[in-house]
């Protein structure tokens, strides 16, 4: 470890910007490490927050002997800290419940509009219709995203809150590589204990469920839209293959009967041949029919509990 | 720490490939192949004991490296291990259901174990989700199971601190699923929130910390493709899978029924042994204790270790404690 509290969370950048494109000055040619920016990035956000919380805590006059002043003054820490850590999670996870990039603006209707609520008549009703309910449906995806979204903003606002009351004021005072790490893995433990109780709770579950609920919705009108499509090109649909590929497992079904009926009659196999271990040595007993019976202690029913590390 | 350093040792551990143990398939039905691993000890007079691992990971996570492995650890105790690798289900296999997997896929590996030894039964051991299809198929087959062992599997799926199966209660399944697979990124995504900072953020920072040692960046980057490298799940048994057990909790009702026959957990009479994690994110201590309860074994035995869901496989402790107590306690039966 680095006696130098810094440099361990600094040389994290040289790796961000590998994720970004630049090539490493060392390692093997051309090779990146594109998933570690937004790790790298977020360790960087957090020492930077914890730098910025250091030099706030340092230029506060202390009040030695003054309970009432302390107080304020462990308050005003936690404030500040609230406040600069709440932020750079809260940003990281700004797209964590967003569908993939596939899908994005565009997709959105209006509720009111002509194209949401205009009647279907004719010869494209049922294409209409079909379009009219993948809008509605995505307009609920995009809205219980956002449900999702506001609830996990909140979550880290309170986590954050949450590890300001944490801080202890002396050892910020002096800070090591340790402290960092530490209170880095403070930080992550109180916004995880935040998170368990918002996801555990109702609201939290319903929206969940509506976001995944609207987007199988959303999906199935938009497969049905394009099986229409692969028709006019005579192509194979989803619907024959699947319909080939249950008659393939019927007919799979009737093979393995009867392959597996002339098994069923005879008595077991115990007179077969015993095989050769497949390993090295030759073994001796281990493929010996063993005997059935019962256990060769008395019923009994034990919990045992083990264990203080991992 | 350089980042240099870093970066090298993160280079280098790219093509880190898990797997240690020598093994030969013996066996293939569809994508399923069947394996067994070469002894590495004097034989234990024990009958061979099969891994049925879930169908949502890759079952390479039980022999890692040779130092994060649980076959190897059993290998070490003279025992005759099987596993089931179930491959990765495509769109040929959407209409592949639950019975599927017992009746056909678990059933064909355990009558070809009982035949190549002549035997009448075997030992089964079910990791997690292959625990709760070992638990259906010990109901379904209870003469074919000599002894059961359930390794980090749900039992009671509607214990308070599940928060998977809170979230998939109203989930409509049905038309999630539709007709095709669910893709293993999508249930990747959903385990990851359920612990988004420190499996997403912290264990990269955690890296970070400690100097670039080349093994343990390579462990690191074994555990990384394991816990990536997701097959999708064929579409029918998902839906089945989160339908009846998730959401409806029949297992633990003795309400399921499974190829016309119905599947009660007190006809389970074999021996019975029930490791449990008690740090366990995915699968809560109190769903997988509630086995004892349910369980009509007059020999049962629940080991409850100090680890997490992934760590009662891979971490340190656990090579030291599970494999000799599983070995044991077979041994002793």
């Amino acid at each position: 470890m680095s006696s130098d509290p810094w440099r361990q969370w600094q040389a994290l950048l040289p790796l961000g910007a590998f994720g970004r494109g630049a090539a490493p000055s060392s390692g093997a040619p051309g090779a990146e490490v594109p998933g570690f920016a937004p790790f790298a990035d977020s360790a960087e956000r957090f020492a930077a927050a914890f730098h910025k919380f250091v030099a706030a805590a340092r230029q506060r006059p202390s009040s030695p002997g003054d309970a009432t002043a302390a107080t304020e003054d462990a308050a005003a820490a936690a404030a500040t800290a609230a406040d600069s850590f709440g932020n750079f999670l809260r940003e990281h996870f700004a797209g964590f419940f967003k569908l993939p990039g596939l899908f994005g603006p565009g997709m959105t209707a209006s509720p009111g509009s002509a194209f949401t609520d205009g009647p279907a008549l004719g010869l494209g009703r049922e294409q209409l219709l079909r379009a009219q309910r993948a809008a509605e449906a995505w307009n609920r995806v995009v809205q219980a995203q956002a449900r999702l979204q506001r609830m996990l903003a909140d979550t880290l606002r309170e986590a954050a809150t949450a590890f300001g009351s944490k801080l202890p004021q002396a050892s910020i005072d002096l800070p090591t590589t340790e402290t960092i790490n530490r209170m880095y893995d403070r930080w992550i433990d109180c916004a995880e204990e935040a998170y368990a109780r918002t996801a555990h709770r109702e609201d939290f579950c319903d929206a969940l469920s509506e976001y995944v609920n609207a987007g199988s919705h959303w999906r199935r009108e938009s497969a049905a839209g394009l099986e229409e499509l692969v028709k006019l090109w005579d192509l194979p649909t989803r619907g024959e293959i699947n319909t080939l590929t249950l008659r393939i497992r019927e007919l799979e079904a009737e093979l393995l009967a009867r392959k597996r009926q002339p098994e069923a009659s005879p008595s077991p196999a115990r007179s077969a041949k015993s095989p050769r271990s497949p390993g090295p040595a030759k073994r001796a007993r281990s493929a010996e029919p063993l005997a059935v019976g019962k256990p060769k202690r008395p019923a009994k029913r034990r919990s045992t509990r083990q264990g203080h590390t991992s | 720490m350089t980042d240099p350093g870093l970066y090298a040792a993160l280079a280098a551990a790219r093509h880190a490939a898990a797997g240690c143990s020598d093994k030969e398939e013996v066996s293939r039905d569809g994508k399923l192949r069947l394996y067994r691993y070469r002894s590495i000890a004097k034989p234990a007079r024990a009958a061979p004991l099969l891994i049925v691992y879930a169908l949502v990971n890759r079952p390479y996570m039980m022999d890692l490296q040779e130092d994060r492995s649980l076959i190897r650890g059993l290998l070490a105790q003279g025992l005759d291990v099987y596993l089931i690798d179930w491959g990765y289900p495509d769109g040929a296999d959407r209409f592949t259901t639950i019975e599927d997997y017992l009746e056909r896929f678990i059933q064909g590996c355990v009558d070809q174990i009982l035949r190549t030894h002549g035997l009448e039964n075997l030992n089964l051991l079910g990791v997690c989700q292959g625990g709760v299809l070992s638990l259906c198929y010990a109901a379904l087959h209870p003469k074919r199971v000599r002894n059961l062992i359930t390794m980090v599997t749900p039992v009671d799926f509607h214990t308070p601190a599940d928060l998977l199966s809170k979230w998939v209660r109203k989930i409509d399944i049905a038309a999630w699923v539709g007709d095709g697979n669910v893709s293993g990124d999508t249930l990747n995504r959903l385990f990851l929130s359920l612990m988004p900072f420190r499996l997403t953020q912290q264990k990269y920072v955690e890296l970070l910390r400690g100097p670039p040692e080349p093994k343990l960046v390579e462990n690191f980057m074994r555990v990384e493709q394991w816990i990536f490298d997701s097959p999708d799940q064929a579409g029918a048994a998902f839906r089945e899978f989160v339908t009846w057990f998730y959401q409806e909790n029949r297992l633990a009702l003795n309400r399921l029924n499974i190829a016309g026959r119905e599947i009660r957990l007190e006809t389970l009479k074999m021996p019975m042994l029930n490791l449990v994690g008690t740090r366990d994110h995915l699968v809560p201590p109190a769903a997988s204790l509630a086995l004892e309860r349910l369980a009509g074994s007059g020999d049962f035995t629940a080991l409850q270790l100090d680890l997490g869901h992934i760590g009662m496989y891979v971490s340190a402790r656990a090579q030291r404690e599970v494999p000799p107590a599983i070995a044991q306690w077979l041994l002793s039966r």
